[in-house]
């Protein structure tokens, strides 16, 4: 048996509902409109209020706590964009319901860990990003605006979006995701914040603010990063592992035009 | 002089201070904008590999004081500078609002009288706190011998004060920083401490968590390799510094000669970067492992192990301690198992809650077999392939970094004097 699925969260959500429900494991999972040739694909169409009716399931078995952890932690996982996640969901909940108890607590066995780990990764990369995200400011189009570009292999935005908007919450900014074409806009007169799917890279969203190509303070971090780091204890390895190449490209300290200038 | 020339020179001066941490703030209350994260973040890593979280700069590089280690000292010819406060806070914003740091790492050379100096640091951290509304993460070093008052007005504006105690002993104070007392250390760390617990019983039950006073704690740095200290002393200030003086952090750094000076290491010699990471890591142990300084360092081996991680080399000087069941251990002994942290140690508890560990599953759990396997048991089982000799364990367990790196040692003072007497 093959499932169709809806992409998103609440998509595999229902799928783990439908095997829960027939008691049948699916041969496969699959997102989206895309169907394996010759294959008898069931569509399943998405379920109201599916997240809610997992947290309620789990939460007579393992109590609100547990269930809430466990929700957030496939959240995760899903935003992870690991291939192959559908079915460990359903394995995590089928996990929890055996034993109890929240899965997280059992790193040992495979059916956790494919989700654990997953969900590490995640909130690992939001973490990072939190960090190395740069906002360029531009006062092109009346007020000030804070600009930020982002191509993250794990989906963050939607975790890393309420931590800018409570540090940040009395300035507008745009954090766009050039991978995959959204982005999350805040608005400091009244205090919202907002997801946007953008039809493509040149958007009208995003060409209104005219992508702010030099921000003054960006030399000037730049030049005092340079300062800071001790010659007698340069190691370029480690900030490689710590800092590898591929999240440099929209920090501005390691802007190539930045240094043509200096 | 141009702000950014101000800012090279005085983020150049200020590199020298290891402290990059911006964890463990909790409860304040945030301003109008800014917040600062309970775990810290890092926004950039320089050069060095050195994670940058905050803007470290000094207020000023001018300085009364002449500690021969020091680059700032006065006696050094160096380009010297002055922020007006009003400069660094505004700076600090700008940096801020672009998500460059998580705040400010405010330090300062000694410029005029440590009361004057103090006076223009919480100057500036009062246009941040209170014209800004900022509600970043701001550390702020406290320039002994300055008055009570202006001590306890820092520890109300910053997240973490702390105060460089320099060196491990008195000794080493008296004859690397003569313009610096025990005393001058001593009474503001004390002050601190007690200023943060009298806050804290202030507060109602309900916002225990909530802390005005230092949310973050204190912190201190003692350099490492200077003078002939050796790393019994250290830990076992360390040790005291963390009882008695309840620090959050004791960071060590690797001395860097920049200085030339008959009683400093010659400036050609290496920073000892091998001893600093080795006492970090026994430093670990003590924070969060349980030991105690004696167990680590002792009259016999006042020195640590260069070779062995301090873990490593306490199990193996305790072998019969081990080999411990991995079923059965409690939690602290778990944590003296070298190759399981407390994380490890936490989710091996956790799983032994519904099931019983099995050895092919344990790396998945976190635990570094290549050095845990020689002193656990699992199910019954002996888990590494073989009973090794203790001289071959020693060999198993050294790291390829200690083995390598064990040449490289810093020059010690004995040994530079006696070189010169040779020669």
């Amino acid at each position: 048996m093959i499932l169709r699925i809806e992409d998103s969260f609440e998509g595999i959500l229902t799928a783990a509902a439908w095997s829960l429900r027939n008691n049948q494991v699916p041969d496969a999972v699959i997102r989206g409109s895309d169907c394996p040739l010759l294959m008898d694909c069931h569509m399943l169409s998405t379920e109201d209020d599916i997240t809610d009716k997992h947290f309620r399931y789990l939460s007579r078995i393992i109590g609100d706590k547990a269930a809430a952890d466990v929700i957030f932690e496939l959240r995760c996982a899903f935003l992870a964009e690991t291939p192959g996640i559908e079915l460990a969901v359903l394995e995590y909940i089928k996990l929890a319901v055996r034993l109890k108890l929240d899965p997280s607590s059992c790193e040992d066995l495979p059916e956790a860990r494919a989700i654990t780990t997953a969900a590490r990764r995640c909130l690992r990369m939001s973490h990072s990003y939190k960090g190395i995200l740069r906002f360029r400011k531009t006062s092109n189009i009346g007020v000030d605006l804070y600009f930020a570009d982002i191509d993250s292999d794990c989906n963050v935005l939607p975790l890393i979006a309420d931590h800018f908007a409570d540090r940040f919450r009395d300035q507008n900014f745009i954090i766009r995701d050039l991978k995959r074409n959204n982005a999350v806009c805040h608005e400091a007169a009244d205090g919202k914040t907002y997801f946007v799917k953008l039809e493509s890279s040149n958007d009208p969203l995003a060409l209104s603010v005219a992508l702010p190509g030099y921000d003054q303070m960006d030399k000037i971090w730049q030049d005092y990063l340079k300062h800071l780091s001790i010659p007698e204890r340069e190691n370029r390895n480690l900030q490689r592992s710590n800092l590898p190449h591929k999240y440099r490209k929209h920090m501005t300290e390691f802007s190539l035009d930045l240094r043509d200038q200096a | 002089m141009l702000i950014s020339d101000k800012l090279n020179i005085l983020g150049e001066s200020a590199r020298y201070d290891v402290s990059c941490s911006s964890s463990g703030s909790t409860g304040r209350d945030s301003g109008s904008f800014g917040s600062a994260a309970v775990s810290g973040i890092c926004h950039s890593w320089t050069e060095d590999g050195r994670c940058v979280s905050l803007l470290k700069v000094l207020m000023t590089n001018h300085c009364e004081y002449d500690c021969l280690y020091c680059i700032n000292r006065r006696s050094n010819d160096h380009v010297r500078a002055i922020f007006e406060p009003e400069e660094l806070a505004d700076l600090t914003i700008s940096f801020y609002r672009r998500n460059m740091i998580e705040g400010l790492f405010l330090s300062s050379a000694v410029w005029r009288s440590p009361d004057q100096t103090m006076e223009r640091m919480i100057r500036t951290l009062e246009l941040l706190r209170d014209h800004h509304g900022f509600g970043g993460y701001i550390h702020a070093k406290a320039i002994p011998g300055a008055s009570s008052t202006l001590i306890h007005r820092m520890g109300m504006l910053a997240d973490r004060v702390s105060i460089n105690v320099e060196q491990a002993t008195t000794a080493g104070l008296k004859l690397l920083a003569p313009d610096k007392s025990v005393h001058s250390l001593a009474q503001p760390m004390l002050q601190l401490r007690d200023g943060r617990q009298e806050y804290k019983e202030l507060m109602p039950r309900s916002q225990v968590k909530k802390q005005v006073f230092m949310p973050a704690g204190q912190s201190t740095q003692i350099i490492i390799g200077a003078s002939s200290e050796n790393d019994k002393q250290i830990l076992r200030m360390s040790q005291k510094l963390y009882d008695d003086y309840q620090l959050k952090r004791v960071y060590y750094s690797a001395y860097i000669p920049i200085n030339s000076n008959p009683l400093l290491p010659s400036i050609w010699s290496a920073p000892p970067l091998l001893r600093e990471h080795r006492l970090y890591q026994a430093d670990w142990l003590l924070r969060f492992y349980k030991f105690k300084s004696d167990e680590l360092v002792s009259d016999a081996n006042p020195e640590l192990d260069l070779e062995l991680d301090p873990k490593c080399a306490w199990a193996l000087q305790h072998l019969d301690f081990f080999p411990v069941d991995i079923n059965r251990a409690d939690y602290q002994t778990l944590l003296r198992v070298p190759g399981i942290g407390t994380i490890s140690a936490r989710r091996i508890m956790a799983a032994r809650r519904s099931h019983s560990l099995r050895p092919e599953n344990l790396s998945g759990i976190g635990i570094v077999l290549k050095r845990a396997s020689w002193f656990i048991t699992c199910q019954g089982k002996y888990v590494a392939p073989f009973y090794p000799e203790a001289s071959k364990l020693r060999f198993l367990l050294s790291d390829k970094a200690g083995r390598k790196r064990q040449d490289v040692r810093q020059i010690s003072l004995e040994e530079l004097q006696y070189h010169d007497t040779a020669n």
